[in-house]
């Protein structure tokens, strides 16, 4: 006998293979079953556990920020480089931010920039993609961002939704992908800067005692009783999900009282900063300290093709002040070793001022900040060339920023969560947690 | 079968002198046992060889060998025993050209319950004619000009493959784009993730998945000097070396020294690199056989053969440089060599890439020996049976028939998007003739609802909504929503309604279908969302590179957006008018040789387009056609999807070949008749809901609880936002006020999509800022819950409504107005239990505060929120 082509062998024909199942069979098991077991055995699977960081805020600035405005200011680059405003010292000693960026000079010690985050999305949703959930944008898979996979994984604490979006869910990305639904962002609706602020519904009807409410909730479990009985479907199942937490909410004064800014005195507010900036921010950390995981909150346009003075002069220092108010007051609270704020954009600008005066898309470096849960202070990650056109060490991949931001949660990144069509997806495909800025 | 020093190893019919019987049947630890060193045959294993013994030990010329696991043996062994129907070969015919060409063969057996079985190699081959072939691995490579037949025979069913051979002689010459870029693919070169990224990889780049070969061919050659090839020693050009991992390589080692790849690459080297001529032919089709598989057993496996198609009428096996992709590797897992095994019962698509092409098979795998007869279930319309036909494929049984009273309510919301009323609803129930069901259909669809349903569904795909920046003003807005419902409302065909809108001119308040050309202004855009929204076609990805899960290239989006290239666009007499006119020139450059292409079907021909006519004309007079062999099926699928929760094609916006239909019979023939009934989507209607699929219980049978895909029951649906709010309205009598239309006007015909009203965003309803059908949102959430729990929806509307009050004043007991409520929300009576459990909750001398409560419940019920 004589064979041609060993690779038309599917198993090697020799005594491997009959020694497997031959091995198999004395275990009684079938070589399906076999496989099946390696299937599943396949699947990377870890037992999340609260890490330092119980808490995340998440400041995003849509549009993409200029670095070169903010963090990563180039002092010594020619004025189309350097663009229109100058550097300031830092509590970093060495380091500079744009004089944008004031307040937060005054607390960098607490801050960690990262100046060499780097990826290759210039589009907006496809640069926002990559910020909310750590891949690619893939035309067959819809991923889930990082506040659902965090609700996914350490679920609910206190009564309240693990995972909030001030004033409103963002954008597409900001959702539970893959994930079912019932891991979704709850969305406060309505944007704490207005004086009418409320997050709707979550309190009974003026007429509605605690008891009657009790009432009508058994009520509501009769005449779902005959059509549950017969019924199933996972539209179901997380309609149940979801009446469930509303009744933990609705239940809960201390969880209600978490969304509830008037409870914040005048001082306070006015130390953030009466704006869309200052009070998003202070009702994140109203949220955190509550209970709420994951708070994902945006601020301004940063979008600057034009006049990115003006854009800047506009929207920064609101930013500055709300941002630096917020480190500092999670400090004093005793909460920043365990609130991990990340403060990002879906990418940089270009390294020189165009013809408009303002800078278009640049996803090759740019720059994030991070604080707290468990991230290190005062330090300066990454760097960008002398023009910041692109990273000079260290870069830093989306992976990487998301597998280190998970680490910090306490969620391993490589582990696998199960996508439609029984495929196991990791929560991050590669990238590597950057010790370097790990506390 | 040459035996060894102890003589012939078999002798044909006699087992007891055979010595591979008796070797292999000796106590393990014998020294002489077969296999040696105590790993002895299987019992299956020795039977089959015992087997073949006995039937003569038939060893016929070229017959390719392979090995079987142990579940193969088995799976073999039980086929003996099952009914054989047919034997067909893949290809049927085989021509060869050159002397470098073959062509891989696969056999397939066709039992009587439709399982088929790659019988390759179980059947035996005999060459009929002149001997001008080698076989070898189930290939066959010519060993001279001519033509001959190639005879397969297995268990008695024989059939012939032709085969002619020319040009033995000649050799077929080294080709870059023939030979060259396909390796990119195959070996993974050219995939986003490595070289094929927009930056490439390590300082490479290659177009993604080959859209551009002669920039490929420039950079290979031509790119930082000649250092990626060396001409005077091709083994050592990096190309190679780095693909072996002879130095160090990101991408790892991709095949070896002297494989078949390497061979390739090294004979175009060695040949100096040549870029082709302008005679080399073009790829134009690929063909993948088998054309379906229905497999059974885990671990049965099926080879497949991909035929590529030349422009110059040859074809040529290209099974060794297609790239295969399972979209379901548990149930059919494929391998590099395009051969599946089966794994778990499902379905699977299994996708072949070649060139700019790819096609797919779809797979179904069941467990071995299922005791499956079909049932006789009833078929109402043709929708029945090719439904069934699928489901029998599977296995499945459908779900009994629903209950009068679902099935009132289904109809009512997905026809009219109202609930039925009380009198309607014991009409129906009381009527006892057997065909009341599709009597009501037709007088549902009578009804201005079911139009004004279709309205905003169609509103909804023209993104109608105001936009006073991007030059949509209010009058624009209400103009283009009255003209669609006008349309829609007097039954205009929908190819009519589109011809309309794409060849509109004039201003955007004269005629206001123009207004296609101002809610998106982007002329490339405006190519996307037609191809969207008429024929189902994501092509975005095709702006910049080939689609990387279509077939659709950069060629063709380029070609396809040329047809909106003279829109021309300017201000009307009135400041918030727009004129759309045709400027009879503008072209759309390519951006890779940054010429224009001609205008060209997508997935169609050139046409010839002769000056002065407008382009769009003749785009309209082929996209709303039943020359588009999408048109007509995309539109079948948007209905089907309305009444069953989801497409044939899911999401019904996304077809490609990497996303198939559940069932393309189904598709296909639905798409014929509505091209047959003249675009009429009343009558595409009737078809859908008189089916008894449609009519199918939600509950699951054993057989089909598993499955989602193949309408074996009825689909569990949230009420849409709109629809829900209209329900609402409808039980608790009171009326909806939203802007710029009248007191009491339902959700489902505002106009403007800009209409702010936070019931509606909660529930998901379409913003209307892009064509996506994703724009619907049917998840539930917290907020939902919430605002129905403590809402004014509900809570404010029970009350203002007064029906409870008005019930008790008239004097009518709480049984009564349980059982009225229950009619009104679920369209049934409530059980005794039910009826009796919620009288018991009320408290005599409160009865209102009781019922209000009970409303409210009812409200926020599931059965109420969800159709069923």
């Amino acid at each position: 006998m004589k064979f041609s082509r060993s690779s038309d062998l599917p198993f090697h024909f020799s005594r491997r293979n009959f020694m497997h199942v031959g091995l198999l069979g004395g275990l009684g098991l079938s070589l399906g079953d076999f496989l099946q077991m390696k299937a599943e055995g396949a699947q990377k699977l870890y037992k999340s556990m609260e890490g330092p960081a119980k808490n995340v805020i998440h400041i995003y600035l849509p549009g993409g920020m200029a670095h070169q405005e903010s963090w990563d200011p180039k002092p010594y680059a020619p004025l189309e480089y350097r663009g229109p405003f100058g550097s300031i010292k830092t509590k970093i000693p060495g380091v500079q931010f744009s004089e944008n960026f004031q307040e937060s000079a005054k607390i960098a010690d607490k801050l960690t920039i990262c100046r060499s985050m780097t990826h290759g999305e210039a589009a907006h949703d496809r640069g926002t993609h990559n910020m909310f959930t750590g891949y690619k944008p893939s035309p067959a898979i819809k991923f889930p961002s990082f506040g659902s996979v965090v609700s996914h994984e350490l679920g609910s604490r206190k009564n309240l939704p693990p995972y909030v979006c001030i004033p409103r869910v963002p954008n597409e990305f900001a959702g539970s992908g893959y994930l079912s639904s019932s891991f979704g962002p709850f969305s406060v609706g309505s944007d704490p800067a207005k004086k009418e602020f409320e997050v709707r519904d979550l309190s009974l009807p003026k007429n509605i005692s605690d008891h009657r409410f009790a009432d009508r909730k058994n009520l509501l479990k009769m005449v779902d009783a005959h059509f549950r009985s017969k019924e199933n479907s996972d539209g179901l199942d997380a309609m149940d999900k979801f009446y469930k937490d509303a009744y933990s909410l609705i239940n809960s004064k201390e969880a209600k009282e978490a969304f509830d800014l008037s409870k914040e005195n005048q001082k306070v507010k006015e130390r953030y900063g009466k704006n869309e900036a200052g009070l998003r921010m202070l009702l994140a950390r109203r949220l955190v300290e509550s209970g709420v995981r994951f708070v994902s909150l945006t601020y301004g346009g940063w979008d600057h093709h034009q006049n990115i003075e003006t854009g800047f002069s506009q929207q920064a220092p609101q930013l500055d002040k709300a941002f630096a108010t917020l480190i500092s007051d999670l400090d004093e609270r005793g909460m920043l070793d365990s609130t991990l704020v990340i403060l990002s954009s879906e990418f940089g600008r270009t390294p020189k001022i165009n013809k408009d005066n303002g800078r278009d898309h640049y996803p090759r470096v740019f720059s994030v900040a991070l604080a707290g849960g468990g991230i290190t202070r005062g330090n300066i990650y990454g760097s960008s060339d002398a023009f910041a056109t692109a990273p000079e060490d260290n870069p830093l991949s989306v992976e990487d920023l998301a597998s280190t931001i998970y680490d910090r949660i306490g969620i391993v990144a490589d582990k696998e969560l199960m996508a439609p069509g029984g495929r196991p997806m990791e929560i991050v495909d590669g990238g590597k947690v950057i010790k370097e800025i790990c506390a | 079968m040459k035996g060894g020093i102890s003589g012939s190893v078999i002798t044909p019919g006699n087992l007891l002198d055979s010595l591979i019987i008796e070797r292999t049947h000796l106590d393990p630890t014998d020294d002489d046992a077969m296999p040696p060193d105590n790993h002895p045959l299987s019992a299956g294993q020795k039977n089959i060889l015992k087997q073949w013994v006995q039937e003569g030990g038939f060893w016929p010329k070229g017959q390719p060998l392979k090995a079987h696991s142990e579940e193969q043996l088995a799976l073999r062994a039980n086929a003996a025993n099952k009914k054989l129907l047919s034997l067909e070969a893949f290809p049927s015919s085989i021509s060869l050209h050159h002397a470098e060409d073959f062509n891989s063969y696969t056999i397939l057996a066709k039992y009587a319950d439709g399982v088929s079985r790659d019988v390759t190699f179980e059947s035996s081959f005999t060459i009929k004619g002149p001997e001008i072939i080698r076989i070898q691995d189930a290939t066959i490579f010519p060993t001279s000009n001519g033509k001959t037949k190639l005879g397969v025979n297995y268990r008695n069913l024989k059939i012939d493959i032709p085969i002619s051979i020319d040009d033995y002689e000649k050799s077929r010459g080294i080709s870059f784009n023939l030979d060259v870029m396909p390796i990119f693919m195959k070996a993974g070169c050219n995939t986003g993730s490595c070289h094929g990224s927009a930056r490439g990889q390590d300082r490479f780049m290659l177009s993604l998945f080959g859209y551009d070969p002669a920039g490929d061919y420039f950079r290979i050659t031509r790119e930082q000097g000649t250092r990626r090839i060396n001409l005077a020693l091709p083994e050592e050009s990096m190309l190679l070396e780095k693909a072996i991992g002879a130095v160090p390589h990101t991408g790892g080692k991709l095949f070896d020294k002297k494989s078949n790849h390497w061979q390739t690459l090294h004979n175009w080297l060695k040949a100096g690199a040549p870029e082709d001529s302008e005679k080399v032919a073009r790829p134009e089709r690929v063909e993948l056989f088998p054309p379906s598989l229905l497999l059974e057993g885990n671990g049965a496996t099926q080879q497949l053969t991909v035929l590529a198609h030349y422009s110059d009428g040859t074809t040529r096996d290209v099974t060794p440089l297609t790239v295969f992709q399972s979209n379901n590797i548990q149930s059919a897992a494929v391998d590099n060599g395009g051969e599946i095994t089966a794994g778990k019962r499902g379905e699977a698509f299994v996708m072949a890439r070649f060139n700019v092409f790819t096609v797919g098979i779809q797979t179904i795998v069941i467990p071995e020996g299922l005791n499956y007869n079909r049932p006789k279930t009833e078929e109402f319309t043709y929708v029945d049976t090719l439904v069934h036909n699928k489901l029998s494929k599977l296995r499945i049984t459908p779900s009994p028939l629903c209950s009068d009273e679902v099935f009132i309510r289904r109809v009512y919301l997905d026809i009219t998007g109202m609930l039925p009323g009380i009198e309607e609803l014991t009409k129906f129930l009381q009527d006892k003739s057997a065909t009341k069901r599709s009597l009501l259909i037709d007088q549902l669809l009578e009804r201005k609802e079911f139009t004004e349903l279709w309205v905003m569904k169609f509103a909804e795909l023209l993104q109608i909504q105001t936009d006073a920046n991007e030059g949509m003003s209010y009058k624009a807005t209400l103009l283009y929503f009255n003209w669609l419902k006008d349309r829609i409302a007097n039954n205009v065909s929908m190819d009519q309604i589109v011809k309309e809108l794409i060849t509109s001119k004039g201003g955007t308040f004269v005629s206001p279908p123009t207004n296609y050309y101002q809610v998106e202004r982007d002329n490339l855009k405006i190519a996307e969302n037609v191809a969207q929204v008429f024929m189902g076609m994501r092509i975005q990805c095709a702006q910049c590179h080939n689609h990387p899960f279509d077939q659709w290239t950069q060629n063709d989006y380029y070609s396809f957006a040329s047809f909106f290239s003279q829109v021309g666009r300017k201000r009307g007499a009135d400041p918030r008018e727009h004129v759309i006119y045709n400027r009879k020139n503008g072209e759309i450059n390519h951006p890779v040789h940054r010429k224009p292409l001609p205008p060209k079907f997508l997935g169609g021909h050139t046409p010839e387009i002769p000056k002065d006519v407008d382009r769009r004309e003749v785009l309209a007079n082929w996209l709303a056609s039943p020359e588009n062999p999408y048109f007509a099926k995309n539109l079948a699928n948007l209905v089907w999807a309305h009444f069953f929760g989801q497409g044939i094609i899911e999401p019904v916006d996304d077809v490609r070949v990497s996303n198939p239909p559940a069932n393309p019979e189904l598709l296909d023939e639905l798409g014929r008749r509505f091209t047959a009934y003249k675009y009429d989507f009343k009558k595409l209607v009737k078809d859908v809901c008189n089916s008894r699929t449609y009519q199918l219980s939600t509950q699951s049978t054993q057989s089909n609880q598993d499955d989602r895909r193949n309408f074996a029951r009825a689909t569990m649906r949230r009420l849409r936002a709109e629809i829900l709010l209209d329900a609402i309205s409808q039980v608790t009598e009171t009326k909806n006020k939203f802007p710029g239309l009248p007191r009491g006007a339902k959700a489902v015909q505002i106009a403007n999509g800009k209409v702010n009203n936070y019931f509606l965003t909660t529930f998901g309803r379409a913003k209307r800022e892009s064509v996506c059908s994703c724009e619907v949102v049917m998840e539930p959430s917290l907020s939902q819950a919430l605002h129905l729990l403590n809402g004014e929806t509900t809570n404010k509307r029970i009350t203002q409504g007064k029906v409870i009050s008005k019930f008790l004043t008239e004097g009518q007991s709480a049984e009564e107005i349980i059982r009225w409520l229950y009619r009104r929300c679920y369209s049934r009576n409530p059980t005794p239990d039910e009826l009796s459990n919620l009288a018991q909750t009320i408290t005599s001398g409160d009865e209102e505060k009781g019922l209000i409560d009970i409303f409210w419940a009812l409200l926020n019920s599931k059965e109420f929120i969800f159709n069923h």
